[in-house]
């Protein structure tokens, strides 16, 4: 990574300042190269948009690195104050893997077969959904029978179980004689 | 960085998901297509069901429950215990000691049993329903009719276990009604 790459991270992250991106925009027209690297951020941060249905914050890096800065360290009384390097290390290799995505980003968008997407997730095949063997329904025993249709013809009638213990008899009372009063119906 | 990238395409590559062997086109042209050997073993023949129906004569003659009844505690539960004589019907005579009466389960030829009350009950098999942990079961139809033709029941579709019992109550009888126990069996 060179510095114009992180000129470049910086200035799509829009931490350059007016004079930085105006100087930057201008080299940008005469300089292939830079766009292209511009374009590739644009394009991994678009991926990155699409797969994680979120654009990452442009001061992600910032935050970052104010939590590493407030953790506080169980070690730290036992070990020298940390040096600048451990400081900056987790930065470092984080600017680093983004700087080698972007350069894969563009040595892919240069293939004239494979600009668009530049970067795609394979598809893992879709294993069909598992279905566990399914037992047929177990009759209740009270269940064992079920009206399933009636035709009381021009009669009235119904229909309703007789309870008895854990068991129940299904009845089909028509209303030849109607059912004595006070007679207890469960709706079957 | 290339290095890279050949490493990154080549995952690509082999995560890729190769057609299966049943995909590929099928057997050869000319092939012999041999069909399955069918099992040449007969069917069983289809077990005979039959609906045993015991016709109860309820009414308030004080008379109790007929001893022939076997256990029935639905009959000292409401609605009926509301009657407090139940009487065993013996119709027809063949099984008069026992007074329940079977009429084999057809599915061509519905078979019919007169009621006391003149009224005609005709059942008819409708499907022998999948054994389900043992259990056998049926879907069958019943009728009542009367003599000169006049539906009282026109039709009741009941899905039923082997030897488990339902009732049809609510038929004129004489002082009472009649309810009929009926039990699909084999």
């Amino acid at each position: 990574m060179n510095s114009n790459h992180a000129r470049l991270m910086r200035y799509y992250d829009g931490e350059l300042d007016n004079d930085e991106t105006a100087e930057l925009e201008a080299e940008l027209a005469g300089d292939p190269e830079s766009a292209e690297v511009l374009e590739g951020l644009e394009q991994l941060s678009e991926f990155l948009r699409r797969e994680a249905g979120q654009r990452p914050a442009p001061d992600l890096t910032d935050a970052i690195m104010a939590q590493v800065a407030r953790e506080p360290r169980q070690d730290r009384k036992l070990e020298p104050a940390p040096s600048r390097w451990r400081v900056i290390g987790p930065a470092a290799a984080a600017v680093l893997a983004l700087a080698a995505s972007v350069a894969l980003v563009n040595e892919i968008s240069k293939a004239p077969e494979a600009r668009v997407p530049v970067v795609q997730q394979p598809t893992p095949p879709v294993a069909p959904p598992h279905e566990e063997p399914v037992e047929p329904t177990v009759v209740a025993e009270r269940d064992a029978v079920s009206i399933e249709t009636v035709d009381f013809g021009v009669r009235e009638g119904t229909i309703f179980v007789v309870q008895e213990g854990e068991g129940s008899t299904p009845v089909v009372w028509l209303m030849d004689e109607p059912a004595p009063a006070g007679g207890r119906m469960e709706p079957l | 960085m290339r290095s890279a990238l050949f490493a990154l395409l080549a995952a690509f590559v082999l995560s890729t998901p190769v057609p299966s062997r049943a995909q590929a086109p099928s057997a050869k042209p000319g092939a012999s297509a041999t069909p399955p050997k069918k099992d040449v073993k007969a069917e069983p023949a289809q077990a005979q069901f039959f609906v045993e129906v015991m016709v109860l004569y309820a009414s308030n003659s004080k008379k109790g429950i007929d001893p022939r009844i076997p256990n029935m505690p639905e009959l000292k539960r409401p609605p009926f215990s509301a009657y407090d004589s139940y009487e065993l019907l013996t119709e027809p005579p063949p099984l008069a000691t026992t007074g329940k009466t079977r009429v084999p389960l057809s599915k061509e030829d519905p078979k019919t049993l007169k009621l006391p009350n003149g009224r005609v009950l005709q059942v008819k098999l409708l499907e022998i329903l999948p054994k389900q942990k043992d259990r056998e079961s049926v879907r069958f139809s019943a009728s009542i009719n009367e003599p000169r033709g006049k539906d009282f029941l026109p039709l009741l579709e009941v899905k039923a276990g082997v030897e488990q019992p339902f009732i049809v109550a609510g038929q004129s009888y004489k002082t009472g009604m009649l309810a009929l126990v009926m039990r699909v069996v084999k």
